[in-house]
């Protein structure tokens, strides 16, 4: 699903004394089967960005295009809709939001409310929760009794049994161990490639933006700063630091080096790869 | 001065459940500064609760200033010795201003109003929240909620403080404030106890003990630690980029040791760089 920002202001609260405007004026295009991280950091807007796509927030002035959906101010319920069935959100720390008695009626609650075959669900639900990395044992127990990490898989589980077109993910690895960390990336961008879909990473790593997403677009003061390809973006260390983002380390690095005249490629490479280029340009003289 | 001994420690909720923690011993001096690392479930949160008495063991002793956690005459004592800030900034808070929630800390301590304004003040301005003080504490930002609960902490005049995944929930910026402020608490010779999955932040610390299945398996100084990452990389850490790009150089006899700071590492290749 292609989404379009047009001209597009929203400020929370508007009228009173907490007035606050939290886009300005954005205008941006996320194609439809991208892989699109939008980074930024904390109050950069992302995440007010992030709530007009599913039309949890309307705009205060302007439009956004989601699909065949257009949202300005003033939007009918009924407009909306539609295009929540189609947009599954995976919000920070999802594990907060289960709420069922069993791991199967909690995966199944967004299904029903969808309308979907309960029964045809049912069905995939042991490899939706091996795809999640849990075992089918789980379906009949309480998500209460699981860890943290496996309740946020239960919850991300219910997202994806959904089948969204898009998929919107707000930072969905904050506090999981590096490995989990890994892991859950690793999911939705397979699950991504596998399914055809939309999908918006919002996220203050730039490392996982580097990884895993084709797009990036930065936000700064409710405003669009750059959008591009990863490398491309990144290459704007200046201004990246500025906004008090981190740059992604191998750019850091290879920009440091450079500077000290090592021919080495200032790109998102693997360390690896970084090694390879110094030892083939490492100094006669040097500290070997 | 405040040592923390653990003897012998073993640990369960339940008696069918397995160990969660199993005959650690431990000793941490005044004015180290320690990194818990292990994997999820490997009973690092579990022996930060047990030192500061929010848990007591189920067989052998913990005491911090020789006094045991089980004794419980001396909870509150040691509590107020050791504090401890949480992962999630959202949940620490109690009152409508980060300063009346300094005050309830103190005021449960038995704090008179004179001594409750001084240490307000020298607590805020320490990890610099002096003007946040009338703020409410849900209109900060995740970096400044975190320093508001450690100024909390730091007002009951600790010899130790826990950090469980302080930084796990901030972004960069919040991370560095808050990684700031640890430096700091530790340059005034208070024992900095931190629990963290990040290396980044752990490679700052003194010591680092790393935990598995409830038993401590490495117990080293952080400098000699990372010279073996191999031990990180089997256990499915992430290392660094930079210690990662150096373990490669190691590994082809370009290295012979590994630098735990980033800047000098790259100002160490950029003056052996004989071309210039």
């Amino acid at each position: 699903m292609h989404i379009k920002f047009e001209d597009v202001n929203y400020t929370y609260m508007l009228g009173s004394p907490f007035e606050k405007r939290a886009l300005n004026g954005v205008n941006v295009s996320i194609s439809s089967g991208s892989f699109t991280a939008v980074v930024g950091s904390t109050g950069s807007g992302k995440s007010t960005l992030m709530q007009h796509i599913n039309g949890l927030l309307v705009p205060t002035s302007g439009q956004v295009t989601v699909g065949s959906t257009i949202l300005q101010p003033g939007v009918k319920r009924k407009v909306i809709k539609p295009l929540r069935k189609k947009v599954g959100m995976v919000f920070q720390y999802p594990e907060h939001q289960l709420f069922g008695s069993t791991v199967e009626e909690d995966i199944l609650f967004g299904p029903v409310q969808h309308g979907m075959s309960v029964e045809r669900v049912k069905k995939r639900l042991p490899e939706l929760l091996n795809l999640v990395g849990l075992h089918e044992d789980y379906l009949h127990e309480s998500p209460f009794q699981l860890s943290g990490g496996q309740m946020r898989r239960v919850a991300i589980a219910g997202v994806l049994a959904t089948e969204p077109e898009l998929l919107i993910l707000d930072e969905p690895a904050a506090g999981l161990d590096p490995s989990g960390h890994r892991a859950l990336l690793q999911l939705f961008r397979s699950w991504h490639e596998e399914h055809g879909l939309t999908t918006v990473l919002v996220t203050h790593d730039m490392e996982d933006a580097a990884n895993y997403a084709d797009d990036v677009i930065v936000m700064n003061e409710g405003e669009v700063k750059l959008q591009g390809k990863p490398i491309d973006v990144f290459r704007e260390v200046e201004s990246l630091t500025n906004m008090n983002l981190a740059v992604p380390p191998a750019v850091r690095i290879g920009m440091a080096l450079r500077r000290s005249n090592w021919s080495i490629d200032v790109t998102n490479q693997s360390s690896k790869q970084l090694a390879e280029q110094l030892m083939t340009d490492w100094p006669e003289k040097g500290g070997r | 001065m405040s040592t923390i001994e653990c003897k012998n420690v073993f640990f369960k909720y339940t008696d069918e459940q397995d160990w969660i923690i199993q005959d650690l011993s431990i000793t941490i001096k005044q004015g180290e500064w320690v990194s818990i690392l292990g994997t999820n479930g490997s009973g690092k949160s579990t022996l930060a609760r047990l030192i500061n008495a929010l848990l007591t063991p189920t067989s052998g002793a913990v005491t911090v200033a020789d006094k045991s956690t089980d004794d419980e005459g001396e909870i509150w004592n040691i509590r107020q010795k050791a504090g401890m800030v949480f992962q999630n900034p959202d949940h620490q808070f109690v009152a409508a201003t980060v300063r009346d929630d300094i005050a309830f800390g103190l005021e449960n301590a038995g704090v008179d109003r004179e001594e409750m304004l001084k240490r307000i003040a020298s607590a805020s301005e320490r990890v610099g929240v002096e003007e946040l003080l009338a703020a409410e504490p849900h209109r900060l930002s995740g970096g400044q909620k975190q320093r508001a609960a450690i100024a909390g902490v730091l007002a009951l005049q600790p010899d130790i403080m826990i950090f469980d995944e302080a930084t796990a929930m901030l972004d960069p910026k919040g991370r560095k404030e808050v990684m700031a402020t640890m430096k700091q608490l530790h340059e005034r010779g208070i024992t900095i106890l931190m629990i963290t999955h990040e290396l980044q932040e752990a490679l700052v610390s003194d010591r680092i003990v790393f935990m598995e299945h409830g038993k401590i398996i490495n117990d080293s100084k952080a400098e000699e630690f990372f010279q073996k990452p191999e031990f990180l990389v089997e256990r499915d850490f992430h290392l660094p980029y930079f210690l990662q790009v150096q373990k490669h150089l190691v590994e082809n006899g370009f290295q012979t040791n590994y630098l735990l700071d980033e800047d000098e590492w790259v100002k160490s290749l950029c003056t052996s760089n004989s071309k210039m």
